[in-house]
């Protein structure tokens, strides 16, 4: 008998597990998923019951303002809204495991643009969904929808916040704003360094993962670029060897531990008042805290400014939008998810309660936004790094060699050579589909 | 009657064994090996529609020329040999010191599992605020002796001194509570005998404690070293890797590669490269663990 319960049991387990097989996932260049249902979101009631949307962002903000919209979603469609969120470090990755793998986990990702045309493959088209819907495509930065959400031509993903790489600097100490010089902005740091009172000419957040869009922005200003528009690398450049000397120039004027710091203690030593220019996002921390006296000590002695122009003026943009993996089972609800938290009513929110810096047009003609027009206006120009496969290589590459070279681990030419050499193994490893430029050149 | 009876035993043990080697074989042995298939071809995870192409050795020959793999093993062989060498001095130092029954010596152990029982994503996020050059409590406190501000995360050496001191606060209570359990288990008639007959307290820890303690050592040394090897959450928090290479390890660098640059190739290469290596290492320390138990007894 014992042997005989040994065997079912045995059994039992066996097709247990076999029962557990993976289905097949969609192959990548299936034509587009079914065409999204013209009835659904008219239907009366609440169409979605019983459905659940799982929704990807990066955390801080984003998320913040996610979660924030849950209510109000779900008493509108209901559906249930879970949220997910990582750090930005990790958020890549648990993306495009989901994507690749087709799982469907999520059904909105909050898309980094430098992922885009990595991403494309695997996310739905919008296409479809903006002509059924009437969705007007006009009201974003023509700017920003080229650098986010628009890969090829094709809309991928729609722009939901958008933040130029601006200067915050002490009015008090820097009276005529950021000169428009690297040079003049490296002399007026450094008359408005006073290290007896604890005060350094800028920070800067130059940890692994920051350093190099910091190094970017120099960069480009200065008239470089990582690569010709046929993707020929031309890192080994003097623009590449001037920039690299400026921000080795900016450990004179800069607390030594910036080298250590993210976006995070960066903002906060700007607003401890302890430097008199900010290298960082605005949206991700001064915006929100800076005239806030219990969080600050630079009250109504701060300003944004660009950066300084040098020969371009362009600097880097940061723009995320929210788009439908190919994978996802609940597509249309996901649309729905996208129209809201896109919305013009939503980002205005979004900007009051989360400071999150909106890619619509109107959103910046308001009167409340008049004081940050130098932002609106690096919006127009800002650029970002390749949006290719080989961009997360190409950047994290370029982050650790630059940090070797700003911490002495090597030298200047040395330092040119590995850009040069990580550059072209990243478009080797990861080479951009026949037909793509470099737009950013 | 009896021949019938071990062949239904020997099914019924098979009967039981079955799932779980299936599981194993599935969960375990199938990766590994496809592992070892993958390292043979190239293959992007992030690139669509790509099929895997077969280049032969050559994720194994790029190795050699890969210089951030190169700066990468140096780092993770620094850190391991002087993170274990530490650990298990000051493990075996503690140990000595509260190895007894009394009441102090458990609430001391209590404490001392603290640091082991933490996330190590939570303790690497504690210790890079604390390690803070400007606004951290650790220069704080050494300012109070004139210390002068220490760059703990941003100077490539002591970045590396950074991540060492970390390990070894997180993990010599480790150590400390086997070594505890192994010295209370020596046979005390020798270490009596040893005072009978004048032993100074020296000469009875190197010529009777540590003699009789090695195979636990050598057990100890091994899980550390091999633990060293896969040190990554705790370094992934403090620096990333920063400042440049300065703390770069090769389960960071691997992570790149699979998870990052989605060079599922390369990765499974130098997975497997590194589990052989693991493997060697572990197989060394069994063969000494023997050697020393041989010569105890």
């Amino acid at each position: 008998m014992k042997k005989w319960i040994a065997l079912l049991l045995a059994l039992v387990m066996v097709l247990s597990m076999t029962a557990c097989g993976a289905s097949e996932a969609p192959k990548a260049d299936a034509p587009a998923a079914e065409a999204p249902k013209a009835d659904a979101p008219a239907a009366a009631g609440l169409p979605y019951e019983g459905e659940t949307l799982t929704v990807l962002y990066m955390s801080g903000v984003y998320a913040d303002a996610a979660r924030a919209m849950v209510p109000e979603f779900e008493a509108a469609t209901g559906a249930k809204v879970e949220v997910v969120d990582y750090p930005y470090l990790t958020l890549h990755e648990k993306a495009l495991l989901d994507l690749t793998s087709f799982t469907g986990s999520y059904d909105v990702i909050d898309v980094a643009s430098q992922w885009d045309g990595e991403f494309a493959p695997f996310l739905e088209p919008l296409t479809d969904y903006i002509a059924r819907d009437n969705y007007d495509m006009t009201v974003w930065i023509d700017n920003v929808l080229a650098n986010c959400g628009d890969w090829q031509g094709t809309i991928i993903g729609i722009p939901n916040a958008s933040t130029p790489q601006t200067f915050a600097y002490r009015t008090d100490l820097l009276p005529n704003g950021i000169p428009d010089t690297w040079e003049e902005y490296r002399e007026a740091l450094a008359a408005a360094q006073n290290l007896d009172e604890g005060v350094y000419g800028v920070t800067v957040s130059e940890v692994a993962g920051q350093l190099g869009g910091v190094f970017d922005y120099v960069l480009w200003s200065m008239g470089g670029n990582w690569a010709d528009e046929d993707w020929n690398v031309t890192i080994d450049c003097p623009e590449a060897r001037a920039a690299l000397e400026h921000l080795y120039a900016l450990k004179d004027l800069s607390d030594p531990a910036n080298l250590a710091w993210g976006v995070d203690e960066s903002i906060q030593a700007f607003l401890d008042g302890k430097a008199a220019v900010c290298e960082t996002w605005p949206s991700l921390g001064i915006v929100q805290k800076g005239d806030d006296p219990a969080q600050s000590k630079v009250v109504g002695k701060w300003a944004l400014d660009v950066l300084p122009a040098e020969k371009t003026g362009l600097t880097l943009l940061s723009a995320w939008d929210v788009a439908i993996p190919a994978g996802s089972q609940n597509k249309d609800l996901a649309w729905e998810w996208i129209k809201m938290y896109t919305s013009y009513e939503k980002q205005n929110e979004f900007y009051d309660n989360h400071g999150i810096l909106s890619p619509r047009k109107a959103f910046w003609e308001q009167e409340k936004m008049a004081p940050q027009a130098a932002v609106r206006d690096a919006l127009d120009t800002a650029n970002m790094w390749w949006r290719i496969p080989a961009s997360v290589e190409a950047d994290s590459m370029i982050n650790t060699i630059v940090g070797s070279y700003l911490s002495d681990q090597i030298d200047l030419d040395e330092a040119i050579a590995q850009l040069d050499a990580a550059l072209k193994a990243a478009l080797e490893n990861s080479p951009p589909e026949a037909g793509i430029k470099n737009y950013n050149h | 009657m009896r021949l019938q009876r071990r062949k239904s035993d020997k099914f019924a043990c098979w009967a039981f064994l079955t799932p779980t080697l299936i599981f194993l074989a599935v969960t375990a042995l199938f990766p590994l090996l496809y592992s070892v298939y993958l390292s043979f071809f190239r293959l992007k995870l992030n690139m669509p529609n790509q099929t895997p192409t077969f280049v032969g050795l050559n994720n194994y020959i790029k190795m050699f020329s890969d210089t951030m793999l190169h700066t990468s093993t140096v780092n993770t062989l620094i850190f391991a040999f002087v993170s274990v060498a530490l650990e298990v001095v000051l493990g075996l130092m503690i140990a000595m010191v509260i190895c007894s029954d009394s009441m102090w010596s458990r609430v001391a152990t209590s404490i001392f599992m603290i640091p082991m029982i933490m996330a190590p994503v939570a303790i690497g996020t504690l210790w890079r605020m604390m390690m803070d050059a400007s606004t951290g409590v650790l220069n704080y406190f050494l300012s109070f002796a004139g210390v002068e501000k220490i760059q703990w995360l941003a100077d490539p050496f002591m970045a590396k001194v950074s991540v060492l001191l970390v390990n070894v606060w997180q993990l010599t209570p480790w150590v400390t509570v086997i070594c505890a359990a192994g010295l209370k288990a020596l046979p005390q008639d020798c270490i009596q005998a040893a005072l009978v007959d004048g032993a100074t307290p020296r000469q009875i820890f190197w010529k009777i404690v540590l003699p009789l303690i090695k195979p636990v050592l050598v057990i100890v040394v091994m899980m550390r070293f091999t633990d060293a090897f896969k040190v990554f959450d705790t370094i992934y928090t403090m620096t990333n890797g920063g400042p440049g290479t300065a703390t770069e390890m090769l389960p960071n660098f691997i992570y790149k590669q699979g998870l990052k640059y989605y060079d599922a190739g390369y990765a499974a290469a130098l997975a497997i490269v590194f589990v052989l290596t693991m493997a060697f290492i572990t197989l060394f320390f069994l063969k000494l663990r023997k050697k020393e138990e041989e010569n105890v007894w």
